[in-house]
């Protein structure tokens, strides 16, 4: 239901992951090196963003900054400004941030202006395709027919009442569904969790790995849990084996089991694992 | 062999990436070449024999797949042979079963991977390149 609503603009798309775009074509950027920093300079946690620009951390109550790096880009962006510049919200321009759940998602999209021209960027031009303005256009265009239609159905109504067609009732009751539904359908979960009985010691952690089922040995997505349970898992679209290990201290990994997992679209991992009923 | 005569090629077009595994690299003591492009990488390969080249595939003039058909096919078999890990953002299986059929010691997804793991691994080969000998 999320998908339709999306589709049709009543509802912003869940976002799973920030994304590192270039300000002035829009294309997402890789590889830029992200970098999660509390406010006296020490790192937290450091990504590179896949092709699709994408990154995330879950990070712990306390007040933050993300720094990013990238090779003919510069950060923060002085060509774009505010929150929004039309195609990519919740935008990102290097201010300190405060976290205050347990585990919260930060993932905020970042624009980089281009100093110079990127050899990689665009050579994936040709490896990738990705047409921000045009997928911006659609979503306008969805928006106007829908709200367009509504406004025709209401004067249909209105002029053939109280003598209105069977088939206006149906279309009535579909838009009145929808706009129901964007109101009280609940967002996308951002993050996956892991449910066990097991009791770890301290400085021992659970660590979760994708495996592509085709391709033993590359990995495609991994991620430590964190001690509610809670994992952020990013891949691109596929079929995987999950594999959860238990890392002992010293950093030895025991491996508990493993599952097949499939990724969709949205390049995420948000499902439920129960270390119970992995395969050992 | 000593890791300060081991040498370490690293091959990537963004300057940023290249010198954090340049300097994560060095605190190992390899000796470290770098090369921002495949051509550039072919000849500091020829010319300079390095123990392990660390490779991206999306490179400017050579892309990293010609860079390891040449190497591959280098009628000196010390050159034939030099170890190679891949650190790509090329995720699809056809990319990956392509750098493995060029026999690649290792492929890492750059977004999917702690940079950490990729020095370990380079430890990892290297002692056992020097265990070998």
């Amino acid at each position: 239901m999320n998908l339709v609503l999306n589709f049709f603009s009543l509802k912003q798309p869940t976002q799973f992951w920030g994304i590192v775009y270039d300000s002035v074509s829009k294309q997402p950027l890789d590889p830029v090196i992200v970098k999660l920093m509390y406010v006296d300079g020490r790192e937290v946690e450091t990504c590179v963003t896949d092709m699709a620009g994408r990154y995330g951390f879950l990070a712990r109550p306390g007040k933050f900054k993300i720094y990013v790096r990238k090779t003919n880009y510069l950060f923060p962006s002085r060509l774009v400004a505010g929150d929004s510049d039309g195609i990519y919200v919740n935008l990102y321009h290097g201010e300190f941030f405060t976290c205050y759940q347990d585990y919260e998602v930060v993932a905020p999209n970042i624009p980089m202006d281009p100093a110079a021209t990127d050899w990689n960027q665009t050579a994936k031009l040709a490896v990738i395709n990705n047409s921000p303005y045009l997928k911006y256009l659609l979503k306008i265009l969805v928006a106007i027919i829908f709200w367009f239609g509504f406004i025709l159905e209401a004067i249909f109504i209105f002029k053939t009442f109280p003598h209105i067609p069977i088939i206006f009732y149906i279309i009535a009751g579909v838009y009145l569904l929808l706009l129901g539904f964007s109101t009280v359908m609940p967002d996308a979960r951002l993050w996956g969790k892991v449910k066990t009985n097991i009791v770890l010691a301290q400085g021992e952690s659970l660590y979760l790995e994708l495996r592509d089922r085709n391709l033993s040995g590359i990995c495609f997505g991994k991620a430590k849990v964190k001690d509610d349970g809670k994992f952020l898992l990013r891949s691109n679209k596929g079929d995987y084996s999950l594999f959860v290990s238990k890392i002992i201290k010293g950093g030895t990994a025991q491996f508990l089991g493993s599952t097949k997992v499939r990724i969709g679209g949205e390049g995420v991992f948000n499902g439920t694992i129960l270390v119970s009923f992995l395969k050992p | 062999m000593e890791n300060s005569e081991k040498k370490v090629l690293v091959v990537e077009d963004d300057v940023d990436l290249r010198n954090i595994l340049v300097d994560g690299l060095s605190l190992s003591n390899y000796k470290i070449m770098q090369a921002g492009d495949g051509e550039q990488a072919v000849e500091l390969i020829v010319d300079s024999l390095p123990d392990l080249i660390l490779l991206d595939l999306l490179l400017p003039k050579l892309d990293g797949f010609k860079v390891l058909e040449r190497l591959r096919q280098y009628p000196d078999k010390n050159v034939a042979q030099i170890k190679v890990v891949v650190l790509s953002n090329l995720w699809s299986d056809k990319d990956i079963l392509r750098a493995q059929a060029l026999k690649v010691d290792e492929y890492f997804v750059k977004a999917n991977t702690n940079l950490e793991d990729v020095f370990n691994k380079v430890k990892i080969i290297l002692s056992n390149t020097r265990n070998a000998q």
